[in-house]
């Protein structure tokens, strides 16, 4: 009991005695961006009434955890200390100089302030520093090429340097690969690493993350950085001149273990579109590929299903290689293909293969082709567009059996035609007429040349009858047309009389005769007599021999009238040869 | 003279037409041999010339199809639907090839009734139309001189056969004005990869839409350097002059 005493005795004399230190103190100095820093605030000579620093004056930091509280208190040749530690995470902004500035406290009654810590932000993916300034932990990204086609397999390998005790690293955050299809490595569970010298220093490597992308759009385009946290053992640091002999390995006490997030830098990968010279049309696979067709069976009966597997395999993107463009022909109903994959992942590429498997029913008998698979990829070591092809398959189906149980006869069931292609209508083959260009046909003079043409014969018609009546009525115009009347009948009467018809040729005669002389005289036969005729005729001024030779015309049809035909063919031929005499005589006269 | 220079044009019209349907040949046979180039070359020395044909604007339609210039093949396939307004595979390359075109416009809403008076209307090219008018015309007029000259019992007939050819040659008259006025309507191709439609005719106005080759516009009035266009849904607005193709 007294004991006790005077221990607090001795305790309390020392608190009221000893002298407060309040100290800042960054874990590191130099950090990336975005790397958490620790900044312990240390308050020495005092564990009770003292308030939690704050710290607001931050420069290019900002504030990521803490505070964390710890109070330690030892008794030293019977001189107690203590002291009360408070631990906050910052984290740099941007790459450049960054302070934790001043911090004040008050502890019983009197300010204490801290000094300024002055800290340097690096860029993210810079190496990992310790605090003697040896780069001792460190992660490197390292494509296998900067510059690729869209769908080209790019390969990235995640190294971890490292010159100290780590253990095993934890990937905190995966990267975001915008643009990209990703394909992770299948790794080994045990890590072995490798001596690689790296600037001049000795590290031990282990590959800790490999990924093969393929970019699914051309541009410049970014890999996040990966950020991952190495548990890396470090020298325990004597902050009170302990003696450096403890600071052999040897002595695992005098080390700690250390969380240390190490990143990447983002990488710039350069994505070229494919070429245009030579492109198929349809999808193409960027790789290297070849395909194989192959049906389990060559000889089927109509109506029994027939599997068609189609392997394209090869390296590069498997999972997103597109389906084959294969014809199958309409006979087959078909159905949608079954489709598998087998990847593998690794060492150094993503290989694998693709199956489709179609299920084909034939519906028709005979043997059915289907035509070659023609597969378009893009070989992007050859930088050239190439084509995997299978050989046709043949297929020979028989008859089979009818499906429906009534129906005996042999016969397929009907159905649909169906159209296994589109395009457009073939070119036609004859030019048709040719029109003049932007105009209308009523716009062509030769519309209204068919359109005016009719009326204006129509018209013309119209005037040249009229004319011609009018012109008919005159004495002259009259008895030009008696006479080619009676020239007419004339020729008839001298057919006749040939024929030996000697009635009809005179009664012919006698119209002609007749028809001139009603018009030369005037005086029509059914109302004159011949003497009438006779008289006019000479009043009008023609001649004497002329009305003889007329008169003995018509005396001589009379005779033949009433004595029977008795005339002979000279009298009737004379006749006719001299009313045609007369008839001349009076054309030339008129 | 006058003879003479009717003969001389004669000739000169039979030359043009047999060059034209030579020019044509060797189209064709560059087009079975896939010479795209080639037989757009011959076609369109023809058409230089100020002469078409349906059958030859098809065929453009077809060569420029193949080419893949979409755009210039739909202006062909238009034209060639104007010559030849019955022809499905006119109508069928021509949907075809407006499936590769970036613009969609959904037509204004139409009663089925004007849709039907339309396809009325385009039963007959303006040319047959015109060739109707012709004959009816004719017929008319060998009727008439008949009824004027002719005897006998056939005037009663003659009467009615003219009644009846003037209705006719009414009725294709209105119909061939009809039929020309859709025929002329000022419509025209986007030959632009991609142009814009302003408010009014300046580019300091509102730019109302963009517009892509290949799509199809009525044509307005023209200021200067600008057009009027009112596209298939109604919406209207100016866009440069020299980026469409009339039809």
């Amino acid at each position: 009991m007294i004991m006790r005493a005077v221990l607090l005795l001795l305790w309390l004399s020392s608190s009221v005695f000893a002298q407060v230190q309040f100290t800042a103190r960054a874990s590191r100095t130099s950090a990336p961006v975005g790397e958490p820093i620790e900044v312990t605030f240390s308050v020495e000579g005092a564990a009770s009434g003292v308030p939690t620093p704050q710290p607001q004056a931050l420069t290019n930091l900002k504030l990521v955890g803490g505070p964390s509280t710890s109070t330690q208190t030892s008794i030293v040749n019977g001189r107690v200390s203590s002291s009360k530690t408070f631990t906050y995470f910052v984290s740099g902004i941007a790459p450049g100089a960054a302070v934790v500035g001043p911090v004040e406290i008050e502890v019983k009654g009197r300010r204490y302030a801290t000094a300024p810590v002055n800290l340097s932000i690096v860029p993210a993916g810079t190496r990992s520093k310790s605090d003697s300034g040896k780069e001792d932990v460190f992660v490197q990204v390292i494509p296998d090429k900067r510059t690729a086609f869209v769908g080209e397999q790019i390969v990235l390998t995640y190294k971890l340097y490292f010159s100290a005790n780590i253990f095993a690293p934890e990937i905190k955050e995966l990267p975001k690969a915008t643009g990209f299809w990703t394909e992770e490595f299948e790794l080994p569970d045990q890590l072995v690493p490798r001596d690689e010298v790296v600037e001049g220093q000795s590290y031990k490597s282990i590959v800790f993350r490999k990924v093969a992308l393929f970019a699914t759009t051309s541009g410049e385009l970014t890999v996040d950085p990966l950020t991952a946290v190495v548990q890396i053992e470090r020298q325990q640091k004597s902050r009170r001149g302990r003696d450096p002999f403890f600071d052999d390995p040897f002595f695992s006490f005098g080390r700690r273990r250390e969380a240390v997030e190490v990143t990447t830098r983002p990488l710039e990968l350069n994505i070229k579109a494919l070429p245009d010279l030579g492109k198929p049309t349809g999808e193409v696979a960027v790789g290297k590929y070849t395909a194989s067709a192959r049906v389990d069976k060559m000889q089927v009966q109509a109506n029994d299903a027939v599997t068609l597997t189609i392997q394209i395999r090869g390296t590069g993107n498997i999972k997103m290689l597109p389906a084959p463009a294969i014809t199958i022909p309409a006979d087959f109903e078909t159905f949608e293909p079954k489709v598998s994959e087998q990847v593998k992942r690794g060492p150094d590429r993503i290989t694998g293969s693709k199956t489709f498997e179609y299920v084909l029913i034939p519906r028709a008998s005979g043997t059915q082709m289907i035509p070659p698979l023609t597969y378009n990829c893009f070989n992007p070591e050859t930088q050239s567009y190439e084509t995997a092809g299978t050989p046709p398959i043949s297929i020979e189906v028989g008859r089979g059996t009818s499906r429906g149980a009534e129906s005996a006869l042999p016969f397929e069931a009907k159905r649909e035609v169906k159209t296994v292609g589109q395009d457009i209508a073939y070119a036609k083959t004859t030019p048709g007429a040719f029109t003049p260009l932007h105009e209308l046909p009523h716009q062509q003079t030769v519309f209204w040349v068919m359109l005016g043409a009719p009326w204006l014969a129509f018209a013309g018609l119209v005037v040249a009858v009229r004319r011609r009546d009018e012109i008919g009525r005159t004495l002259p115009a009259r008895r030009r047309r008696a006479l080619r009347h009676a020239r007419t009948h004339l020729l008839s009467a001298e057919a006749a009389s040939a024929k030996g018809n000697f009635v009809e040729a005179t009664r012919l005669l006698t119209v002609a005769v007749q028809g001139v002389l009603a018009e030369w005289t005037g005086l029509s036969a059914s109302t004159h007599t011949t003497s009438d005729w006779e008289a006019e005729w000479l009043v009008r001024g023609h001649t004497r021999e002329q009305w003889t030779l007329l008169r003995e015309a018509l005396e001589l049809s009379d005779r033949s009238r009433f004595a029977g035909g008795s005339q002979s063919l000279q009298d009737i031929a004379k006749s006719i040869a001299d009313v045609r005499a007369v008839f001349d005589s009076l054309e030339r006269s008129s | 003279m006058m003879r003479v220079v009717c003969v001389i044009l004669f000739v000169c019209g039979l030359a043009a037409v047999a060059l034209a349907d030579s020019e044509f040949d060797a189209g064709l046979a560059a087009y079975q041999n896939s010479q795209w180039d080639a037989a757009i070359q011959s076609w369109e020395s023809i058409t230089a010339r100020g002469e078409t044909s349906g059958a030859l604007e098809f065929n453009l339609g077809n060569a420029y199809f193949r080419k893949g210039d979409v755009p210039r093949a739909i202006l062909h396939y238009e034209r060639a639907r104007k010559l030849l307004p019955r022809d499905n595979d006119v109508k069928q390359n021509l949907v075809l090839a407006n499936r590769g075109i970036v613009d969609q416009i959904l037509p204004q809403v139409r009663l089925e009734l004007w849709n039907y008076f339309d396809g009325l209307r385009d039963t007959l090219s303006p040319r047959v139309l015109l060739w109707l008018i012709v004959v009816t015309n004719l017929s008319l007029v060998l009727a008439l001189a008949l009824y004027r000259f002719g005897r006998g019992s056939y005037q009663k007939l003659l009467r009615q056969t003219i009644v009846g050819t003037t209705c006719a040659l009414c009725l294709a008259t209105g119909w061939y004005v009809w039929r020309s006025a859709s025929f002329a309507d000022d419509h025209a191709i986007v030959m632009a990869e991609k142009t814009d439609v302003y408010s009014s005719p300046a580019e300091t106005s509102t730019q109302l839409l963009s517009l892509h080759e290949g799509t199809k516009v009525k044509l307005g009035e023209t200021l200067s350097e600008w057009i009027e266009v009112e596209l298939a849904d109604g919406r209207k607005g100016w866009m440069p002059k020299q980026d469409v193709e009339k039809i």
